[in-house]
C-alpha cells in the first residue's frame, strides 16, 4: 500500500510534472529564452563570473560605458543561469526556468492544501494563478522571486493563522531574505509583504498588538539581512534610483500598467472575476489582513504588469479560503504522493530535452551569422535596440553593444539619448554622431532604418525579415 | 436656501467654467472643434449631414452621423459663445449629471455626507474624460436610464429616453448592456422579467428612430469589432494607472473593494452583473470609467451609509437643505456666465495656431493636398476650412484602411513614401517631433516651409 502511494503522483506532483515537462520540452521552451534579451544577458554575466571567479564589478560588454561600475542586483542567480547555460546551452536556461516555474506552482498548491483546501480546488486555483503568471514566464532571475513570494506568504499566513510560532518565522524568513537580496533585485517585495501583514494587524486587541510588534521586528531583521550582499547599501540605493526614474520604468514594457486588450492579461482578468464573484456571491467575513494584501497587490498589479504574477501568488490563498467547501471534494478519494517522479523527470529532461533555439523571428539570428561570417562588413561602434543587447553580447562578444536592458547601469542620460535616436526625434543624427556610431543593427521594420535609407552617407549592408544592418560610408 | 445637491451643481458648473477646466475641455483633443464644425454645417445647410464635406481622402462618401442632435447643440453653443460656448454647454451637462447623481443618492435614503463624499469621488474619477464633446450627454442619459430601470419605470419611458439618446451620442449601446444585465437578473421575478423584456423590445425599436435607421447601431457595432481601431485610439485603451489622472479611479476601485469585502452588501443578481461588467469595461477602456462610476455609486452607497456612526448621521441631518433653491443657484450661475470675462483659446503651445495663421497669410504657397496630424484634424476643420484634411477624429468614418495608411506614413513603416505619393500629398502639417518631419528633411524634393516650437510644415518643391 505504501509503495503504491509512493509511486502514484498526487495532483500537486502531477501539476508539477505537467508544467516542468511541458515548459522544458514543448515549443514554449523557445519562448522562455526568446521573450527578451535578458536570458542571454544573465547567462553571459554568470558565465563571466564563473570564468573570472569573482562578482562582476566593472562592465566590459558595452562601448558606451566601458569599465563603468556595475552594481549587480542578482549575481547569485546569474551564477546559476551561467552554470546552466555553460553546461547545457539554451536548453539549460529553459530547464532551469521550467524547474522554477513548476516548483513555484507546486509550492502554491501545497500551501493551499496545507491551509485546508481540497486538492481539486487547489489545483484549479493554481491553474488560474498559472494563467496570470504565464505572461512573465521568461528564463530570468525574477522567477526566483516568484518562488520566494510563495514561501514568504505561506509562512506569514501560517503565523497569522496560528499554525507557526513567531520564532520559527524568524528562523525561516531572515536567512531567506538575505538569500533573496543576492538572488534578485525584487527582494523588497518580501519587505512589502511583511509590511502589509503589519498594517493588516493594526488594532487594539492583545493578539493584534503581539502580531504588530512581531511583524515590526521581523521587518527590521529582514531589512538588516538584505545588507548581506556584495554591494551593501549601494544595492538598495540603485534599486530606489531605478524605481524613481520614470525614464527607466516608463521605457520598460514590464513596468507599464496592464493593457487589458492584450491576451496576456486575460488570466489576471479572470482572477479579478473570481474575486468579484467571491465578494458578491459568497457570504463570510474577510480578515483585515486579507483585505490589505489583496487590495495592495491588486493596486501594484494595476500599476505595473510585472506585479501580476505576485498578485496571483498572494491572492490565490485568499480566494481559496473563501471557496473552501464550495467545490466538489476530491482529496479524500485517493492517497498519493509520487514525489519520486519529480527527480526522474528532471533527469529525463536533462538527458533527452529537444534542442532549444531562440526564435529567429525575435532575435537577429541570421544577421549575427552574417556579421560573424563577414567581420569586415562593419567596423567600429554599433547602435542596437536595448532588448537585443543581451542576445548580442552573448552571440557577438567581439562587438560591444550600445545598450542592453541594464538601464540602471547605463543611467538616465544615456537612456534618453538612446530613446531619442531610436524614436527618430529631432536631432537624432547629431546624438548618434556624438556616440560615434558607425553601424546599426535594428529590427527590420524600425523607422530608424527608413531614416538611414534616405541618407547618402549610410548604406544598407544586410537585411532580412527580422533585422537590418546599416553602415556609415 | 439651496440644498447640498444644488450647491454641488453650482460649484461644479463654476469650476468647469473657470480655468484651467474651460480650456482643457475644448483643448484635450480636436473633437470639440470637429463636432462644432459638423454641427455648424448642419445649421448652415438646415439638414443633417449625409456625405463628407471636410476631407479629401473620403470626400463625398456617406456619413453615418452618430450624434447629429448634440452636434447641433454644440454648434449653437459655439455660435453663441465660441469655444467658451462649447465649454459652457459641456459644463452644464456634466454639473447636472453629478448633481442629479447626488440628489438621487440622497433620495434613495443614503446618508447625506456619504452621498456627498461618494459623488465627489465620482467627480474626481470621471474627470479624466470631461471634454466638450457629445459623449457628455451619455453620462446624463445613463444616469437617467439606470435610475428609471431601478425604480421600475414604464418600458415606454425607457423607449422615449432611448429615442433621445440614440440621436445624441453613439454611447446609447451602454443602455442596452445595463438593461440586459437587469433583464438577466430578473429571471426569477416574472413581473419584472415581463417589464424588462417589453422594455428591451421597445428600446430596440426606438433605436431605429434616427436619420440612419438600422445602419447606425450596425455601424457602431462594426466599429467596436475593429481590433485595430479600438487598440489604436487612445481613449479606448486601458487606463494608465501610473498617470495622475488615474488617481480618482484608483480611489473609486479602492472604495468599491473595501465596501464589498468589509461591509458585504447584498446585491441583486442584476446589480451584481452591472457592477462586474462595468468594472470590466472600465478596466478595458478608459472612456468607460465615467459610466462605471455613475452606475456603481448607487449600488455601494447603502452599504457605506450603514457603516457610518451616529455622530456622522447627526451632522448629516443638520446639513440637509430644502429642494427649492434652484432659482437661487440658477440665477447665480446665469449671472456668472453673463458677467464673467470668458476668453477661451486653444493653447498655442500645443495647437498649431501660429502655423495656421502663417498658412492663411500665404494662401498661394499651400495648394494641393495636406497631410495633417490626426489629433489636429478637428481643429483644422474649424481653423482652415478652405483646406480639406487627410484625417480627423471621425475614426469610424475614415475606417481601418485609411487609418492604417495614416499610421504607415507618420510612423515611417516600410511603405510610407509610396503611401504618401498615392494620396498625392503636397504639403504636411505635423507636430515638431513627428518622425515624418525627420524623413522629409532628408528628401530633396521636399522643403521646410514653416517651423515653430509646435508645428512644422513641409511642402513639395515645385518642379
Amino acid at each position: 500500500m505504501n509503495a503504491r502511494r509512493w509511486l502514484t503522483p498526487s495532483l500537486a506532483v502531477g501539476l508539477w510534472m505537467i508544467f516542468f515537462v511541458g515548459l522544458s520540452c514543448s515549443p514554449w521552451r523557445a519562448q522562455l529564452v526568446s521573450g527578451d534579451g535578458d536570458a542571454a544577458l544573465h547567462w553571459k554575466l554568470g558565465a563571466w563570473m564563473l570564468d573570472q571567479r569573482e562578482v562582476i564589478r566593472v562592465d566590459s560588454f558595452s562601448h558606451t560605458r566601458p569599465h563603468g561600475t556595475v552594481i549587480s542586483k542578482e549575481w547569485l542567480s546569474e551564477l546559476f543561469w551561467g552554470a546552466a547555460g555553460e553546461a547545457l546551452g539554451w536548453n539549460g536556461l529553459a530547464l532551469l526556468a521550467a524547474l522554477l516555474i513548476a516548483t513555484t506552482l507546486f509550492l502554491l498548491q501545497r500551501q493551499l492544501e496545507a491551509e485546508g483546501s481540497d486538492a481539486l480546488a487547489a489545483t484549479l486555483l493554481t491553474l488560474l494563478a498559472a494563467c496570470t503568471c504565464s505572461m512573465h514566464w521568461l528564463a530570468r532571475p525574477h522567477l526566483i522571486t516568484h518562488l520566494l513570494v510563495v514561501v514568504f506568504n505561506w509562512q506569514l499566513r501560517a503565523f497569522q493563522q496560528d499554525r507557526m510560532s513567531g520564532r520559527m518565522l524568524f528562523v525561516w524568513l531572515v536567512p531567506l531574505m538575505a538569500l533573496w537580496a543576492n538572488l534578485h533585485g525584487a527582494f523588497p517585495i518580501g519587505l512589502v509583504l511583511i509590511g502589509l501583514y503589519l498594517v493588516g494587524n493594526i488594532g487594539r486587541q492583545p493578539e493584534q498588538i503581539r502580531n504588530m510588534i512581531l511583524m515590526a521586528m521581523l521587518f527590521a531583521a529582514c531589512a538588516a539581512a538584505t545588507l548581506l550582499n556584495p554591494n551593501g547599501w549601494k544595492l538598495h540605493a540603485i534599486i530606489i534610483q531605478y524605481l524613481r526614474h520614470s525614464q527607466f520604468v516608463g521605457g520598460v514594457n514590464e513596468f507599464l500598467p496592464p493593457n487589458f486588450h492584450a491576451t496576456n492579461t486575460h488570466g489576471f482578468a479572470l482572477q479579478l472575476l473570481v474575486l468579484a464573484v467571491i465578494l458578491m456571491g459568497i457570504r463570510g467575513r474577510w480578515q483585515r489582513v486579507d483585505i490589505v494584501l489583496v487590495g495592495a497587490w491588486c493596486y501594484f498589479a494595476l500599476h505595473s504588469v510585472r506585479n501580476l504574477p505576485v498578485f496571483a501568488l498572494v491572492a490565490t490563498p485568499v480566494l481559496a479560503e473563501h471557496l473552501r467547501g464550495r467545490l466538489p471534494q476530491f482529496s479524500q478519494r485517493i492517497a498519493a504522493d509520487g514525489r519520486i517522479w519529480m527527480t526522474v523527470a528532471v533527469a529525463a529532461v536533462a538527458l533527452f530535452q529537444p534542442p532549444t533555439v531562440p526564435s529567429a523571428a525575435v532575435f537577429p539570428v541570421e544577421a549575427v551569422k552574417f556579421l560573424r561570417a563577414h567581420p569586415s562588413a562593419v567596423r567600429g561602434r554599433m547602435f542596437n535596440p536595448d532588448h537585443w543587447g543581451g542576445y548580442l553580447l552573448l552571440t557577438m562578444p567581439e562587438r560591444p553593444v550600445f545598450m542592453d536592458s541594464r538601464h540602471e547601469f547605463y543611467g538616465t542620460k544615456l537612456v534618453a539619448d538612446y530613446l531619442q535616436v531610436a524614436r527618430g526625434d529631432p536631432d537624432w543624427l547629431e546624438t548618434m554622431g556624438r556616440y560615434q556610431v558607425d553601424w546599426t543593427l535594428m529590427p527590420a521594420n524600425h523607422p530608424l532604418n527608413q531614416l538611414l535609407a534616405l541618407r547618402r552617407d549610410w548604406r544598407r549592408v544586410y537585411s532580412d525579415s527580422t533585422a537590418t544592418v546599416f553602415v556609415r560610408n | 436656501m439651496p440644498s447640498l445637491s444644488q450647491w454641488l451643481w453650482l460649484v461644479l458648473f463654476l469650476v468647469l467654467l473657470a480655468q484651467p477646466w474651460r480650456t482643457m475641455m475644448v483643448a484635450s483633443d480636436g473633437d470639440a472643434c470637429m463636432h462644432w464644425r459638423v454641427g455648424d454645417w448642419m445649421l448652415e445647410h438646415k439638414q443633417i449631414i449625409r456625405h463628407d464635406e471636410f476631407s479629401y481622402t473620403r470626400h463625398g462618401e456617406q456619413v453615418i452621423s452618430k450624434e447629429w442632435l448634440s452636434e447641433l447643440l454644440f454648434a449653437a453653443a459655439g455660435r453663441a459663445g465660441g469655444l467658451f460656448g462649447l465649454s459652457a454647454l459641456a459644463a452644464l451637462v456634466i454639473a447636472t449629471t453629478f448633481a442629479l447623481l447626488h440628489w438621487r443618492l440622497v433620495r434613495d435614503g443614503n446618508d447625506l455626507l456619504v452621498a456627498t463624499a461618494l459623488t465627489l469621488l465620482a467627480v474626481w474619477a470621471a474627470s479624466m474624460h470631461w471634454m466638450a464633446r457629445p459623449h457628455v450627454f451619455s453620462f446624463l442619459m445613463l444616469l437617467l436610464w439606470h435610475h428609471c430601470i431601478r425604480r421600475g419605470a414604464s418600458p415606454w419611458l425607457l423607449a422615449v429616453i432611448m429615442a433621445a439618446w440614440v440621436n445624441l451620442h453613439g454611447g446609447f449601446l451602454a443602455g442596452f448592456f445595463v438593461l440586459g444585465a437587469y433583464w438577466i437578473g430578473s429571471f426569477r421575478d416574472a413581473a419584472q422579467f415581463r417589464r424588462l423584456s417589453l422594455a428591451l423590445l421597445l428600446c430596440a425599436g426606438a433605436v431605429l428612430l434616427n436619420p440612419n435607421g438600422w445602419r447606425l447601431p450596425w455601424h457602431n457595432l462594426q466599429f467596436l469589432r475593429s481590433e485595430f481601431l479600438v487598440n489604436w485610439l487612445a481613449e479606448y485603451s486601458s487606463m494608465d494607472f501610473q498617470s495622475r489622472e488615474a488617481r480618482g479611479f484608483i480611489g473609486w476601485l479602492a472604495v468599491l473593494f473595501v465596501t464589498l469585502a468589509w461591509q458585504r452588501p447584498r446585491l441583486t443578481m442584476g446589480e451584481s452583473l452591472v457592477l462586474v461588467s462595468w468594472t470590466a469595461f472600465a478596466l478595458y477602456s478608459r472612456r468607460n470609467i465615467p459610466l462605471m462610476v455613475i452606475l456603481t455609486a448607487p449600488l455601494i452607497a447603502p452599504a457605506l451609509s450603514k457603516a457610518v456612526g451616529e455622530r456622522w448621521r447627526a451632522l448629516s441631518a443638520r446639513l440637509g437643505g430644502t429642494a427649492r433653491g434652484w432659482p437661487v443657484v440658477a440665477a447665480l450661475a446665469l449671472g456668472v456666465v453673463v458677467c464673467m470675462a470668458h476668453p477661451t483659446e486653444l493653447p498655442r503651445n500645443r495647437w498649431p495656431v501660429a502655423a495656421v495663421q502663417y498658412i492663411r497669410e500665404h494662401p498661394a504657397d499651400f495648394g494641393g493636398r495636406m497631410l495633417n496630424d490626426y489629433v489636429w484634424g478637428g481643429y483644422l476643420l474649424k481653423a482652415l476650412p478652405e483646406h480639406h484634411v487627410f484625417v480627423d477624429g471621425r475614426t469610424d468614418f475614415y475606417g481601418e484602411a485609411l487609418i492604417r495608411d495614416y499610421v504607415a506614413v507618420t510612423e515611417l513603416k516600410t511603405n510610407w513614401l509610396a503611401t504618401l505619393d498615392r494620396y498625392d500629398v503636397q504639403w504636411t502639417l505635423l507636430p515638431r517631433r513627428s518622425r515624418l518631419n525627420q524623413a522629409l528633411a532628408e528628401l530633396p524634393e521636399w522643403q521646410r516651409a514653416y517651423t515653430d516650437e509646435v508645428a512644422v510644415v513641409y511642402q513639395r518643391r515645385l518642379p
